[in-house]
């Protein structure tokens, strides 16, 4: 089934928020000037921020790839506690759902955009870009497309599924 | 969602001045020319009031619900372990894991269905019973789980009393009271109930029919080979024909099907005793009473163990134990009659 990807933006929202404020914690914790920032809006791009160009081509992959790591441990966090009641012990409540809801929707956000993958690929093809940049670079772009071309089979959707769904498992799993 | 650079050649005016205060002193080694205070205020540049709203919502929701989710995990983790003990036949485990599930989340089906295996396994009928009727009209969405729990339905029909058997015991008030000549007539014309058969070799085997018991309880094992009443009781009166190999076999077909049976592992314990085994016999008692350290039988058995092992003061801690239990009371006394050599117990 195709749904168009604003309308998935809009239903997902808080995790578009939690996207782009990941990029810019990043640049904050990296010390890169931010100069515009939109969280969320109803046209495409759905939300970005406008920020210097880092000094080191190492700074501007982390900040490409921060969402990654942030919507990804803020999406498990909070789908964490809701889970089991929701998939597996049959008695959530309203807030149990509405966790999930925001746990799937941040996690799903997590992969970075097709634009952040752009902004790496110009640094890592960079004349001076070091060995280890273009390494971890050219990878980190490949993959960021894959997913990119992944969503259209609900890659992120499941990949949200699974950080909500599979960690409280793996966690029980673990510790039984 | 894409993060936009700053063009460097959009700066506007001199390159030596701060593009947004034009303070003349401009922190040098970086693309955008900003000084060194304005750098600051855009690398702190604000979250807005409304992300932080909503970061607060969301973080209240979250401690919100992480009050219960101790014990939530908790529940989890005893159900996996549940679960995995009845994969591996270790059911006894299986139904102390499961209930502490049952306790803490009742609407969980799956924990009931799987505490509902346990229980038959352990022939903690009353359990079985309350389960299976909790989940009565209830969709078991797992088929294969469904078709292991039917099946057990089926068979469990077998371990409680028919109608008609209840009319009997009614009538009589007691099972023992039930005349030889009523209670054959009963079981031809019911040919198919076994618990009225084992009930009535119970009767054989307690008037020390040992022989005409063992009989009625192969009769009842032709029927169904698993039937745990029949084999908990051919395993005992094997022992006290003094077939002893065959009263362990029968024990451990009891075990082959549950693991941890601490009746069979007891009565496996007492036939390996009387064979002079005493090592292997303490160790299986020991084994049962890890398991159920509330079980008089089992405790009888493992002072009996002790006895044989040269173990008194143990022995003697044990039974001082069970004798204040009144549920324990009856299977002390018989430790103490062998110990004392009032009852044969081996040669």
């Amino acid at each position: 089934m195709f749904i168009p990807g604003i309308l998935i933006s809009i239903i997902t929202f808080p995790g578009v928020i939690v996207h782009e404020l990941a990029h810019q914690l990043f640049c904050r914790w990296l010390k890169v000037p931010v100069f515009k920032v939109v969280y969320f809006q109803a046209e495409n791009p759905v939300g970005y921020v406008l920020h210097e160009v880092p000094s080191s081509k190492w700074h501007s992959i982390l900040i490409s790839v921060g969402p990654f790591f942030i919507n990804t441990l803020l999406g498990a966090l909070i789908a964490f506690p809701a889970a089991l009641p929701v998939f597996k012990f049959g008695n959530a409540g309203f807030l149990d759902y509405l966790l999930i809801y925001l746990g799937v929707s941040i996690a799903m956000h997590a992969f970075p955009s097709t634009g952040d993958a752009n902004v790496i690929w110009e640094h890592v093809r960079q004349k001076g870009a070091s060995i280890w940049v273009k390494v971890f670079g050219y990878p980190i772009v490949g993959l960021i497309y894959l997913g990119s071309l992944g969503s259209f089979f609900w890659l992120d959707l499941l990949y949200g599924i699974g950080i909500a769904v599979g960690l409280p498992n793996l966690i029980i799993a673990l510790l039984a | 969602m894409e993060p936009t650079l700053l063009p460097e050649e959009e700066s506007p005016g001199s390159p030596n001045q701060c593009i947004t205060c034009q303070h003349p002193v401009i922190e040098p080694g970086h693309p955008t020319p900003l000084c060194s205070d304005c750098r600051q205020k855009f690398i702190r540049y604000p979250i807005p009031l409304g992300i932080k709203i909503f970061g607060g919502f969301v973080a209240a929701i979250l401690i919100f619900a992480l009050a219960g989710m101790r014990s939530n995990l908790s529940a989890g983790i005893h159900y996996e372990r549940g679960r995995k003990a009845i994969e591996q036949r270790n059911y006894f485990t299986a139904e102390k894991e499961l209930n502490s599930v049952g306790k803490k989340i009742s609407s969980f089906t799956e924990a009931r269905e799987y505490l509902a295996i346990a229980s038959f396994y352990n022939q903690d009928l009353q359990t079985f019973a309350t389960e299976v009727q909790a989940l009565q009209g209830v969709k078991i969405e797992d088929q294969e789980l469904y078709a292991r729990l039917n099946a057990l339905v089926e068979k469990g029909s077998n371990y409680f009393p028919s109608d008609s058997f209840i009319a009997l015991i009614e009538r009589y008030q007691l099972i023992k009271n039930i005349p030889d000549t009523v209670f054959l007539r009963y079981l031809a014309n019911n040919n198919d109930e076994l618990l009225p058969a084992t009930h009535y070799a119970n009767t054989l085997f307690e008037r020390k029919e040992y022989a005409a018991c063992d009989s009625m309880l192969s009769l009842i094992l032709e029927k169904d080979a698993v039937y745990f009443n029949a084999l908990n009781l051919k395993s005992g009166v094997k022992r006290a024909l003094k077939e002893y190999d065959s009263s362990v076999y029968y024990a451990d077909r009891i075990l082959s099907l549950n693991r941890e049976s601490t009746l069979a592992m007891a009565s496996k314990a007492r036939s390996l005793l009387r064979q002079k085994k005493d090592a292997a016999g303490l160790e299986w008692a020991l084994k049962s009473v890890k398991l159920d350290g509330d079980d008089g039988y089992c405790k009888a058995t493992l002072a009996l163990a002790y006895h044989f092992n040269d173990q008194a003061a143990a022995r003697d801690k044990l039974l001082n134990e069970l004798k204040k239990d009144s549920t324990g009371a009856s299977y002390a006394q018989f430790a103490l009659d062998v110990i004392s050599g009032k009852e044969e117990f081996r040669n």
